[in-house]
């Protein structure tokens, strides 16, 4: 922004608060950001990472910039106008000339595809530096008893509870507008909110829509907590979320339009607090959600394979639960315990709990570096033009758990955090610290068990390739697919041990030494009783299969999801195209997992910041064989990984402004193990150039058509992400 | 599960041993210079004050208990306690940027901070009366303050911005008063300020959070030899900001600066989530100090409230004196 411009803002502010009441005040702020992207996967979709919006691009390379404009008016102590005038980074790159020209995509009859890569200029708001109004929001403060304030508009309803009304953040942190009101009584020791959310219709219904009728859906919410004295507080919160449409029934207009649910969402919960002593700290929550979809207007169930939707179709209900103790200090030593018992239920459902930014167990769970099936992070790998869009590198850090498997990484960069789905989990976590002067010990013991171990989605009396459980990506691969929680068939546990130190030398201004040492250590035996085999015992024996069915209920086989290989010629070998799904380890997954990190931080001069981490992954994977295929749809990942990143971090902070950079270099290798029982294929120049690898190389081509390549796999990828921040 | 227990073991005995040893250190901890107590339940100012409208700052969260320090090798341990655990920075995003909270406040606490002013000779015409910018207080004639002990999230963001608020201030009066003004005048006044304020104000870095308690390390060096009971101290605790602002009056010299605030919460009227509610309208001298010790007798609303709008004149603190209460211990102020 030029200096003219500013100088004329800034007049404007003047100009407005000498024409305003003696006791009005407009205040104008705002904040640029300038963001610089280089990677080697040169995507150039926009501006952003990574997205799986469908029509939205995501990429690696790029300038650009945004500016957000922060207008306050306080008209008086009671009221107050807030609203935001702001540019996205979307599509618009530097080098798009200042958004003019492009592709008209009307003119073109969609031809081309999607508007992307700024390819249409001027003709898309997100390639046109268009400046968007938001967060507009008035707040009373009238100065009733009973009534602190109550604020209309945006929000993000960041004071709610993550497993009920979390904070909502898509684009924004206020993109969702309601009403708040919030009060309190007894000085303060007894203090509500109450809130109608209007219900965003981009997302908090089945199917990520909520229908064709939006306007008067809503999510309503409330909760009380008291405070009798500082060792003991006590809440209660509810949520209940209703999305109706228009009653197709209803032919007579002259009375007004009946209104009928298409899904509604109910959770209540209770939560206490107790702090004995100032150095004992436990907590207890406790939730129960109902959630329903309704047919007429709502999918009754997804396929197997292509289940996407943030909440579970159909009726269903469950309980989550959690508690944490907390004893600092122990015996002055130094020494800290906390310590998580949780169960969060397989059915439970809030539609409005928090999709990110968020983090409800103690555990570190799963690290972003490995966020989708493939070794590259490539979803649906196996088939062309699925190419890995966050890059080798996936997310730095570990990932933040969410109650949810509305789960929104969208538009976010890899030195963001990650959210993944906790759903289904239950279990234990044991977290010591002990810190003495520079020194501060970190360990972390965690055992998952999971709500969602079930045979045949857990009815065994229906077909398993529909169900009302939508399954995403699927969860296969190193890590933890981050909004996947449920798989036709599972019987997993998880420990997860961490081990780390930080060291502060007094040198300087500080040299940070850190490291950490991490262990996975995951079984799932999936499909684990005999009578689920897709075939009956030798189907396949001593040549063609001869496909006779086995039935675990009266019609209802998992042929449909595992079907038989057909017999193939290379060369001069005859075989299966994949091994028959014949024994219940074929789909066994055994992850042995280790990370070791460490790094070293200093504050170079007082605005110079500096950071080098190193990161080593050793993983040792069997996640089924051929005959389980990642479920047919991802690239395999059996085998042995070892993934390597160099990451240097800078931060310099100048009279308001900030500058950061963030460079990687990820490098590592894939040796697969996909078992044997099949005849490995040949790659013709066509899968060549559809899956990136070399014609000859050994593979196969699974169910779908997809194809797993046999040959080792060397990653060497190098990103980089700087922003400027310049707040005033 | 049985390849975990190696390294799980291993670990074990280290921490095992590490915490035997650490308990054998605990029993010749190093000895206590002064604790200073204050009630809980204080923590709203002048007793108008409310916190933000936030979900991640809770009443009683910045309600400080005690100030203890001790002495260690090379310098004093203060460890100051307050009425609720300490809230830990997590990875949340929190610009467009990609930061997170726990990068940008990385020594394990980011709501509040807590200045100790020290008066080291209690000599009524000695040490400054301005507390740092924003804290709209000063301390009282006989408590003058030789040195600053600033506790706050983001120590060398506040030791930079102190050097410039300084500086810009006294620019402006070098400005108002000289004849001409150079480039290498205002380098050598910059220079000239910057020496001052790290030889007045100390931003502790080695921090340590466990629990409810905050145990900042201050070297010798900064205060001449360990703290002493017999100075006097005023401790004010106040809501961090963490981000910095730029200025643009101050920057592009249009009309007269905003006011200067080195990372602190600001009070305003009604509720707000940006800054503490309950301000009084109209009003530029109600401190946003949230927990503030008192000497014996008097009371922290009483003090917070007695400023002079009309005579410009802030809040003013006294200074306490530890050795005045010794043989009492933790006392209640």
């Amino acid at each position: 922004m030029s200096r003219r411009l500013i100088v004329l803002a800034l007049a404007a502010t003047l100009v407005a608060a000498a024409a305003a009441p003696a006791n009005a005040q407009l205040t104008i702020g705002g904040t640029t950001y300038t963001k610089f992207l280089w990677g080697t996967d040169r995507n150039q979709g926009s501006l952003y990472n990574f997205t799986t919006v469908p029509e939205e691009g995501y990429g690696d390379n790029g300038q650009g910039s945004e500016v957000e404009l922060l207008l306050s008016a306080r008209l008086g102590r009671k009221v107050e106008v807030r609203g935001r005038l702001h540019s996205r980074f979307n599509q618009n790159f530097w080098t798009n000339f200042g958004g003019w020209g492009g592709r008209n995509p009307s003119g073109s009859a969609d031809r081309l595809g999607p508007c992307i890569a700024g390819e249409c200029g001027e003709f898309d708001p997100r390639s046109n530096q268009y400046v968007k109004l938001r967060g507009v929001a008035v707040t009373l403060t009238p100065g009733y008893r009973w009534l602190d304030s109550a604020t209309l508009g945006a929000n993000d309803f960041g004071q709610f509870d993550p497993f009920v009304i979390g904070r909502i953040r898509y684009i924004d942190r206020d993109n969702a507008s309601g009403m708040l009101f919030q009060g309190s009584s007894a000085a303060r020791k007894v203090t509500w909110d109450a809130v109608r959310i209007s219900l965003p219709k981009l997302w908090a219904g089945p199917n990520f829509m909520t229908g064709r009728f939006h306007a008067a859906d809503a999510a309503y919410g409330g909760q009380i907590r008291v405070a009798p004295n500082a060792k003991f507080d006590v809440g209660w919160i509810g949520q209940y979320v209703n999305d109706i449409e228009i009653d197709p029934a209803d032919g007579n207009l002259d009375d007004g339009r009946d209104m009928t649910m298409r899904f509604r969402n109910a959770v209540v919960g209770v939560k206490a607090s107790a702090r004995p002593t100032s150095t004992v700290n436990l907590t207890g929550q406790w939730y129960y959600s109902d959630s329903q979809s309704f047919d007429e207007f709502a999918p009754p169930g997804f396929g197997w394979t292509s289940g996407f939707s943030p909440v579970l179709a159909g009726e269903h209900d469950d309980h989550t639960w959690k508690a944490n103790a907390s004893v600092s200090d122990l015996g002055a030593t130094g020494f800290t315990l906390n310590a998580e018992v949780f169960s969060i239920g397989a059915e439970y459902v809030s539609m409005m709990a928090a999709r990110r930014e968020s983090d409800v167990l103690l555990t570190e769970g799963h690290d972003s570096t490995w966020a989708f099936p493939g070794p590259a992070n490539a979803a649906f790998g196996v088939f062309p033009g699925n190419p890995t869009r966050i890059g080798y590198g996936g997310w730095d850090g570990n990932a933040q758990q969410v109650a949810t498997i509305n789960v929104d990484n969208e538009f976010s960069d890899f030195d963001e955090p990650m959210a993944e789905t906790a759903i289904g989990w239950k279990g234990i976590t044991l977290a010591p610290i002990y810190s003495r002067g520079a020194l501060e010990l970190k360990g972390e013991y965690s055992y998952i068990d999971y709500n969602t171990n079930w045979q045949a989605f857990g009815d065994d009396t229906l077909p398993v390739n529909t169900t009302t459980f939508p399954v995403h990506e699927a969860d296969t691969g190193v890590g933890h697919n981050f909004r996947s929680a449920y798989a036709p068939f599972q019987d997993k546990t998880t420990h997860i041990f961490v081990a780390g130190a930080n060291y502060s030398l007094n040198v300087g201004r500080g040299v940070d030494f850190f490291g950490k040492f991490k262990v996975v250590d995951e079984e799932d035996l999936r499909l684990n009783e005999a009578r689920f085999l897709p075939y009956v015992v030798g189907d396949c024996t001593g040549g063609p299969c001869r496909g006779r069915v086995n039935e675990y209920s009266p019609g209802n086989s998992t042929s449909v999801i595992y079907s038989n290989p057909s017999l193939i010629n290379v060369g001069n070998t005859t075989g299966y195209q994949w091994k028959p799904f014949d024994d219940i380890s074929d789909d066994d997954r055994d992850l042995d997992y280790k990370l070791m990190q460490v790094g070293v931080g200093s504050q170079l001069t007082n605005d110079l910041h500096g950071t080098f981490v190193y990161e080593r992954y050793k993983v040792t994977l069997q996640d089924g064989n051929s005959a389980f295929q990642a479920y047919n749809l991802h690239e395999m990942a059996s085998g042995d990984h070892e993934k390597n990143r160099v990451i240097l971090k800078g931060r310099y902070v100048l009279q308001g402004m900030e500058f950061g950079v963030q460079y990687e270099y990820n490098f590592g290798t894939f040796d697969p193990d996909f078992g044997s029982g099949f005849v490995p294929q040949i790659a013709d120049d066509t899968i060549a150039a559809e899956h990136h690898v070399a014609a000859g190389s050994r593979g196969f081509t699974g169910r779908f058509g997809g194809w797993n390549s046999l040959e080792s796999r060397d990653f060497d990828q190098y990103r980089l992400k700087a922003f400027i921040k310049v707040q005033f | 599960m049985v390849r975990i227990l190696c390294p799980v073991a291993r670990w074990l005995a280290v921490v095992t041993a590490v915490v035997l040893l650490s308990a054998g250190a605990a029993a010749t901890a190093p000895a206590v210079l002064f604790t200073l107590a204050d009630p809980t339940g204080d923590d709203h100012g002048d007793g108008s004050l409310q916190y933000p409208l936030r979900d991640d700052l809770a009443p009683g969260e910045l309600d400080l208990r005690s100030l203890t320090a001790r002495d260690e090798a090379g310098g004093t341990m203060f460890e100051a306690t307050f009425n609720k655990p300490i809230r830990r920075p997590d990875r949340r995003a929190i610009d467009a940027g990609g930061g997170t909270l726990d990068a940008i406040a990385s020594l394990g606490f980011y709501t509040f901070n807590i200045d100790i002013y020290i008066d080291m000779d209690q000599r009524p015409e000695s040490g400054r009366q301005p507390l740092l910018p924003g804290r709209v207080a000063e301390a009282a004639p006989g408590s003058g303050w030789e040195r600053v002990i600033c506790l706050t999230p983001r120590p060398y963001l506040a030791q930079s911005q102190l050097v410039r608020i300084e500086t810009r201030a006294q620019e402006r009066e070098l400005r108002a008063t000289a004849p001409r003004v150079d480039d290498a005048d205002v380098d050598a006044l910059r220079a000239k300020v910057t020496a001052a304020a790290n030889s007045r104000a100390f931003f502790p870095t080695a921090v340590t959070v466990v629990g409810a308690a905050v145990r900042f390390f201050v070297p010798a060096a900064f205060l001449g030899g360990p703290a002493k009971d017999t100075w006097g101290y005023i401790v004010a605790v106040s809501g961090a900001e963490l981000g910095e602002r730029l200025d643009l009056r101050a920057t592009f010299r249009i009309g007269e600066p905003g006011v200067e605030r080195l990372m602190i919460l600001p009070i305003a009227p009604g509720r707000r989530r940006e800054s503490f509610g309950g301000g009084r309208q109209d009003d530029p001298l109600q401190p946003p100090l949230v927990d503030v010790i008192v000497p014996a007798g008097t009371a922290q609303e009483t003090v917070l409230k007695d400023y002079d709008i009309q005579a410009k004149r802030p809040v003013q603190l006294q200074a306490v004196v530890p050795a005045a209460y010794r043989g009492v211990a933790s006392t209640r102020r």
